[in-house]
């Protein structure tokens, strides 16, 4: 066996060019759409928390800088 | 080769340049051998590293300074250990979702949670971005002032630099002359070693004690927060995973992008502890005002290490500052690329790519224009950037958590039950913590 055969694997990308491509996502994503998650369940929870924290956050802001000024 | 090269042209330009360098990756990876491994690594890591160096910025550095100069060693040093397996856990997170969904925060949000927490997260990001940047070139003018160069100077130099390496360099020689320049962040650390009356037995016994000088008072909650603050920030998330996207890591890189985030955590946590030990052996004890500015800090240094200590401190300063800037400004124009679905890489030439390096010039321009206004509002800005940041962090933060665990885009790669007891253990602290520090800065007294 050849010292180069030892160190490394034939790769023949004449062979696999596609599949090479699409191994490394070498593909335009924003030709391929992604679909919306559904919002249920504990996410639908999170969502709703994070609304209410958003809100108390912009409450608080607007007393602050009220405060500043 | 000459056939690869025919096939490339075949791909739009900027998939065309990534291709080039994925393909380099591909024969790496086809070699055994240690050094062969080591190369690939190499070629590999940069994200990771350079999101955590950024993150030790000029409000990094002022932070750590101001923690060392008013609570020493005592609670602090042990603290920022506990950072590294925080910021690591967070960080992690991005290369895997970038790296399996090939995609960037921004667009993820947009594509699959809706317009509005799209364009929520775009808007909060896009302010907080550019008040950040002038934290930046308040740290880059500073900084520079010591060696006598004029905040204009200094401020349009640093706009030029960035500009130019960003829009007229590929993603690799961006990613390496950025490294190269991160690398400067390590300045702090052979200081340590001249600092006068270091006692390295007082540094270790503070990892039993974790002494809190005064106790737990609103100061010491304060800068707790600070710290916390500055070490997860909303633009490392954006930025990590659109860099893990641009460089074009895939999952069979997933494990190689989790050491450089590790290395990149390491070298955060090293620096952070050297600043603190650097004010701590310096400036704690000497003064109790709790406002400290980094001239009083740079005069302190100056005093008891010597002139070349603060000069060298203050180039870290302004190596934080420009490292940041560099990442905050590529953030931005890759979560604008990414939102409205514009080509979007740093491979990209200025005049094809112009819509995507558009964002994060004029980011620059606004910051260092702003530094420039005489009596311009700076605290002002400085409190909003914190405000800004409390509010959105958490939704970030959660964004990011429901996609690591959404089966659909992240199939195998999904978080495994430790790294989301982990994750969402540092997640609702963080957004505690986050929200007591948001509180702290609108009500500065509310602790007494």
């Amino acid at each position: 066996m050849k010292i180069e055969d030892k160190i490394s694997k034939k790769v023949n990308l004449d062979e696999d060019w596609e599949d090479f491509i699409k191994e490394e996502g070498l593909v335009d994503y924003n030709k391929i759409p992604v679909e919306r998650a559904s919002v249920k369940g504990w996410v639908q929870i999170a969502f709703w928390f994070l609304r209410i924290y958003i809100v108390v956050m912009i409450i608080m802001v607007i007393i602050g800088f009220s405060r500043i000024h | 080769m000459q056939d690869y090269k025919d096939k490339l042209e075949n791909l739009p330009v900027d998939i065309k340049l990534r291709a080039a360098d994925r393909l380099k990756i591909h024969l790496m990876r086809q070699k055994y051998g240690y050094f062969s491994r080591l190369c690939l690594l190499m070629a590999l890591i940069g994200p990771g590293i350079l999101v955590m160096i950024a993150d030790n910025d000029a409000g990094g550095v002022m932070t750590y300074a101001q923690t060392g100069s008013i609570f020493g060693i005592g609670f602090f040093i042990p603290f920022m250990i506990i950072m590294l397996p925080v910021a690591y856990i967070v960080q992690e997170m991005t290369v895997r979702l970038g790296a399996v969904t090939h995609r960037g925060h921004a667009e993820m949000i947009w594509k699959r949670y809706g317009k509005f927490w799209g364009a929520f997260s775009l808007i909060d990001l896009v302010v907080a971005n550019v008040l950040t940047l002038i934290t930046e070139f308040i740290g880059i003018t500073l900084g520079m002032e010591v060696f006598g160069i004029s905040p204009i100077v200094s401020s349009v130099t640093a706009i030029a630099v960035i500009a130019s390496i960003q829009l007229f360099l590929r993603y690799f020689t961006w990613e390496w002359i950025s490294l190269s320049i991160a690398a400067f962040n390590l300045v702090f650390v052979p200081l340590v070693f001249f600092i006068p009356h270091l006692h390295w037995g007082e540094v270790a016994r503070s990892f039993g004690t974790w002494h809190i000088p005064g106790g737990v008072t609103s100061l010491f909650i304060y800068v707790v927060l600070a710290n916390l603050g500055t070490t997860i920030a909303p633009w490392m998330l954006f930025f990590q995973q659109s860099s893990v996207v641009d460089k074009g890591l895939t999952v069979k890189d997933i494990r190689d992008g989790q050491i450089d985030t590790f290395i990149g955590s390491f070298f955060m946590v090293v620096v952070a502890i050297a600043i603190i030990l650097i004010a701590a052996g310096t400036v704690f004890g000497f003064t109790h005002a709790p406002n400290l500015d980094i001239q009083t800090i740079l005069s302190a240094i100056s005093a008891k290490m010597g002139q070349l200590a603060m000069k060298l401190f203050a180039l870290g300063l302004v190596e934080g500052g420009l490292i940041a800037a560099i990442a905050i400004s590529a953030s931005t124009s890759w979560a604008m690329g990414e939102a409205f679905g514009w080509p979007k890489s740093i491979n990209m030439p200025p005049l094809q790519g112009w819509k995507f390096y558009m964002p994060g010039i004029i980011s620059l321009l606004i910051a260092g224009g702003i530094v420039l206004i005489p009596k311009a509002p700076l605290g002002f800005l400085n409190l909003t950037v914190q405000v800004v940041a409390t509010i959105f962090m958490p939704a970030a933060m959660m964004f990011l958590l429901l996609l690591l665990n959404d089966k659909e885009i992240m199939g195998d790669h999904i978080n495994k039950p430790w790294q989301n007891i982990s994750a969402f253990t540092i997640v609702g602290f963080l957004i505690i913590m986050n929200g007591i520090y948001g509180l702290t800065v609108v009500f500065p007294h509310i602790f007494g």
